[in-house]
């Protein structure tokens, strides 16, 4: 019999040590290809993995594109803030901004991490699924690497946030509170929203109006309408792209028998809700950019969202089967949405600020 | 293998002779395979003949039943070389065929009163139709992958393989989930290789039974093999290969010796499946009793003949 699959038990001694990626005498790295009822896993040898080059796997691991979801919402209030300080003449510490994008974009990545630590731990990432970075069920990284560069990822957001805090007890004590609840809940489950059905709720709040109102309120100690407006329409982007990676995934997680929100409302229901979503973001823009700060920069963003959305909602709309094709990536789609509105909103917050001379 | 006649003349309603006919057509020259294995399987764990007779003929039932429907979605003239059930007796009576076949499954196994039993079939076919449905939803797209096509296969092939190796135990009363797991698992793998296997045929390649060249290509179907060469290769040289109209077309438009590398490369990748359907048998073998373990000679005999199609 080949050598090349072990099955072992729960409680075996050997479990843990294969599941953080200890290889085995002869050199080769366990797989995880299942973990019900008994722990299976495939021994490739590194030779044989096909691993891409280490920075391009670290890169990976980091899910770089999903950063845009917590950074945006920030750049999009400070790109705001210094506008509004040009006006007020109220100052704008931009050390602590700065600290403040650190701080997230090591949580968000350390989220990230621990979340794909997590999922391989629990025998969730099977070698042949998908989700997350994959880089652990390939055998690209070792879980325990992955786990030490988590905690470093989240070493170095609290050190970035530590001031924040320090400079603003209470907007500090708000952030820290959506730094934990990202944790548990998106890096490990640990209140299961997900299958309740709640996690785009949750999304469109953290990503949206706590993440803007709450650095608001750390940069100048009040929160105002604008700011919790603006946070409204990275909500919406944040509940987009959570929407499709739970939608990419309706058959799997459906007999799987997992109540993600997609499987509650069906194949149909879903890509409905998708339109919805792309209508929540475009109402929002123009609320925020036409009616509640009218700047000519800023409505630049409208329409390079807009024009994003076109291909988007089609592809959503022609979607015949779960398993097509075309639903692969949806995720990734929205994330590059989630990408163009920043783009255009910093390119537009560039452009007002200099013109109003912030960068003499 | 010889055909089989999996039911009597009083098992359906003598007054519906079209209906006996379409089945006598239906049934004859079918290789039995499934029902074979578990007639095979019944024996080695020591079950009633009875019972033996009753799940051998309600796998076929199911699987005769997917493929009057089957033929009518494919909208395929042919089945075992003769005209199809629909083509011969219209659409409308295939249709009631089917259904009818799945009701009698019913009507038996709720006649041997084991609930669990029909609970598990009830799900074979369940899931054997789910697959059905989404794999027709997948005509025209190309963009599909070999792990999806997995997926699909699970449940439209691997249902009844499934069925096959757990269905025996769960009639026997022998409810030791852990084992059922792993015989289920066992069934996914060899549903893997059939399909994959019949999907080679597509491509002429160890079509020992002279099937239809091409039939999935061109009705806008790629099946994992396709998938497999298709893969990585230019959009340009992708979009005329999924056009042809003749398997040497294709050859010529991939290139014969891409074409060469991927069928040795498909096998390879085959191979290290039934490694593991090998290493499944171990953790089955474990759960079995000791009288039981004739089966991992059965099972062990499986790969041959459904993914290198050798007989002995």
């Amino acid at each position: 019999m080949s050598d090349r699959y072990l099955t072992i038990a729960d409680g075996d001694p050997r479990l843990n040590g294969f599941l953080l990626g200890e290889t085995r005498d002869d050199g080769a790295r366990p797989l995880l290809i299942q973990s019900s009822p008994d722990w299976t896993f495939e021994f490739v040898h590194l030779k044989d993995l096909r691993r891409p080059f280490w920075m391009l796997v670290w890169i990976r691991a980091l899910r770089p594109d999903s950063l845009v979801l917590s950074v945006g919402p920030i750049l999009g209030a400070l790109g705001w803030l210094i506008a509004r300080s040009q006006a007020t003449g109220e100052l704008i510490e931009l050390k602590l901004a700065c600290l403040t994008v650190i701080g997230i974009l090591a949580l968000h990545a350390a989220v990230n991490l621990f979340n794909d630590y997590h999922d391989h731990m629990r025998g969730w990432d099977l070698v042949r699924e998908h989700g997350g970075a994959r880089v652990i069920s390939r055998g690209w990284l070792r879980a325990k690497d992955v786990h030490r560069a988590a905690w470093a990822a989240f070493l170095i957001a609290i050190a970035a946030g530590a001031p924040v805090v320090f400079s603003n007890f209470s907007s500090g004590l708000l952030l820290a509170l959506f730094a934990l609840v990202a944790v548990l809940e998106f890096a490990i489950s640990r209140f299961g929203l997900k299958y309740r059905g709640f996690a785009e709720v949750t999304a469109w709040f953290m990503f949206g109006p706590l993440l803007t109102g709450g650095f608001m309120w750390a940069m100048t100690g009040q929160v105002s309408f604008h700011a919790l407006a603006l946070g409204a329409v990275y909500g919406s982007l944040a509940l987009l792209c959570l929407h499709l990676k739970n939608f990419e995934r309706i058959l799997v997680d459906g007999r799987a028998g997992l109540r993600t929100w997609p499987v509650r409302a069906g194949f149909d229901a879903s890509k409905t809700f998708t339109i919805f979503c792309l209508g929540l973001i475009l109402a929002a823009q123009a609320f925020v950019f036409v009616i509640v700060d009218p700047a000519a920069e800023r409505i630049v963003s409208i329409l390079a969202v807009s024009l994003g959305m076109g291909p988007l909602a089609s592809r959503v709309m022609k979607l015949k089967s779960p398993l097509a094709g075309r639903m692969h990536g949806l995720h990734r789609a929205g994330l590059l949405l989630a990408w163009l509105n920043l783009v255009a909103l910093t390119i537009g917050d560039l452009i007002r600020n200099f013109t109003n001379g912030f960068f003499r | 293998m010889s055909s089989i006649k999996i039911y009597n003349s009083d098992d359906f309603p003598t007054y519906l002779p079209k209906l006996n006919a379409l089945y006598d057509d239906l049934f004859k020259d079918g290789k039995g395979f499934r029902s074979k294995l578990v007639n095979r399987l019944g024996a080695e764990i020591h079950l009633d003949t009875r019972v033996i007779d009753l799940l051998a003929q309600t796998v076929e039932f199911i699987h005769n039943a997917s493929l009057l429907h089957d033929d009518l979605i494919d909208h395929s003239v042919l089945r075992r070389g003769k005209p199809a059930a629909w083509s011969k007796y219209t659409p409308e009576y295939a249709v009631l065929a089917g259904d009818y076949l799945l009701a009698r499954v019913m009507v038996n196994l709720s006649g041997h009163g084991n609930v669990r039993l029909i609970q598990r079939t009830a799900k074979a076919i369940s899931d054997l139709l789910e697959g059905e449905w989404i794999q027709d939803s997948l005509v025209k797209d190309f963009k599909i992958t070999l792990r999806d096509l997995d997926r699909v296969h699970d449940l439209k092939t691997g249902s009844l393989f499934k069925w096959c190796l757990s269905a025996p135990f769960i009639a026997k009363e022998r409810y030791d989930e852990k084992l059922l797991g792993r015989l289920e698992d066992c069934g996914t793998t060899l549903g893997l290789l059939f399909q994959r296997s019949d999907d080679l045929l597509d491509f002429d390649i160890r079509n020992d039974e002279g099937k239809a060249v091409l039939g999935d290509l061109k009705s806008g179907y790629l099946n994992s093999f396709s998938v497999w060469v298709l893969r990585e290769l230019p959009e340009s040289v992708f979009q005329k290969a999924i056009r042809s109209q003749s398997l040497g077309e294709f050859k010529s438009v991939v290139g014969e010796a891409h074409f060469g590398a991927r069928a040795t490369a498909f096998d390879d990748e085959n191979q290290k499946l039934i490694d593991l359907y090998f290493h499944r048998l171990g953790e089955v073998r474990d759960g079995l009793q000791a009288n039981e373990l004739g089966v991992i000679e059965v099972l062990k005999q499986l790969p041959k003949p459904l993914y290198w199609r050798k007989r002995d």
